[in-house]
């Protein structure tokens, strides 16, 4: 049972980087079908450029937290 | 090149690289397991990982190459925050925040854990081990097969990439018999990650209706920018 337990923690773990990057990836990306469905006069290169740069934005708060956090956590 | 073209060298690139990284964390225990409690019980152990994994796969395969939209879009958010996972845990270690992986330690780790058993005959302990560690490391592997394969319909080559990179890693823990500790672990873990992303967000984008410029050629533009991306973000977090 235990090592059944440990591969459910490690596909769950997976797809979660951290949980704010998890959650936002999806979010983004529905927001991006959003505005592509519901303001069709945006330019469909916006909508592009939209879902382009979300998650690359998204990771670097990501690292930069995570940084952030490990050079808090050295000092203490 | 064409679409398909683009997808099927991408996903057997992709695959076979992440599979080289994976299957060689899991060769080093393997190796330990063999060492400490025999090789009939490391080899029989592993294989039968492998082969609980190619049914998976086998099973995953057909449903995972669906060509509906609803599908690629699940497959590009999920290869997405999939690959971002791997890019931040390299951006990191390559930034000095945490440690790079070291497979000798590893392999010390390992061996001490399992201590001397009975080399030669059956050992339950030794099974199991080397079992677990082949599993956990493959599901990755098939995740990432089914995730570059299933988008743009080239489950084939990405399965391809990874048989050549089990086959790899195989023949090199045969010939050596110790773990391979001179791979630059972390830039391919960096580059898997890069490749991951860019899939994701293409199959994504597709999914959601986006004209990417150029087509095809929009994955290794992709690719392009999510690597410089990691790069500037090593630079600017670096310790």
């Amino acid at each position: 049972m235990r090592n059944f337990g440990a591969l459910a923690r490690k596909l769950a773990s997976l797809f979660v980087a951290d949980t704010a990057l998890a959650m936002f990836v999806p979010a983004w990306i529905a927001a991006a079908w959003l505005c592509a469905r519901l303001l069709p006069d945006v330019p469909p290169g916006v909508v592009t450029f939209m879902l382009a740069c979300g998650p690359v934005a998204a990771l670097w708060f990501s690292v930069r937290h995570a940084a952030h956090a490990m050079r808090s956590t050295r000092h203490d | 090149m064409s679409l398909p073209d683009a997808h099927a060298v991408g996903a057997a690139a992709a695959a076979f690289l992440a599979s080289f990284v994976e299957f060689l964390e899991a060769l080093t225990v393997v190796l330990a397991v063999g060492a400490t409690r025999g090789w009939r019980n490391a080899g029989t152990g592993a294989a039968a990982a492998i082969c609980v994994l190619a049914v998976v796969l086998a099973a995953i395969g057909p449903r995972a190459a669906l060509p509906a939209a609803p599908l690629r879009l699940i497959v590009g958010v999920l290869t997405l925050m999939f690959g971002l996972r791997w890019l931040r845990k390299s951006v990191l270690r390559a930034a000095g925040l945490i440690p790079l992986h070291d497979a000798a330690s590893s392999y010390e780790r390992a061996r001490a854990k399992l201590g001397a058993g009975t080399v030669g005959g059956w050992d339950g302990v030794a099974l199991t081990a080397a079992f677990q560690v082949v599993m956990m490391e493959g599901i990755e592997v098939v995740l990432i097969v089914a995730a570059v394969g299933a988008g743009g319909g080239a489950l084939l080559p990405a399965s391809w990439g990874a048989g050549a990179a089990l086959l790899t890693v195989l023949l090199l823990g045969v010939a050596l018999h110790r773990p391979i500790t001179r791979v630059p672990d972390n830039a391919l873990k960096c580059g898997v990650g890069v490749m991951l992303c860019a899939f994701g967000m293409f199959w994504a984008g597709e999914a959601i209706g986006t004209q990417w410029p150029g087509g095809a050629w929009a994955l290794p533009l992709l690719s392009v920018m999510w690597a410089a991306s990691a790069l500037a973000m090593i630079q600017a977090v670096r310790a």
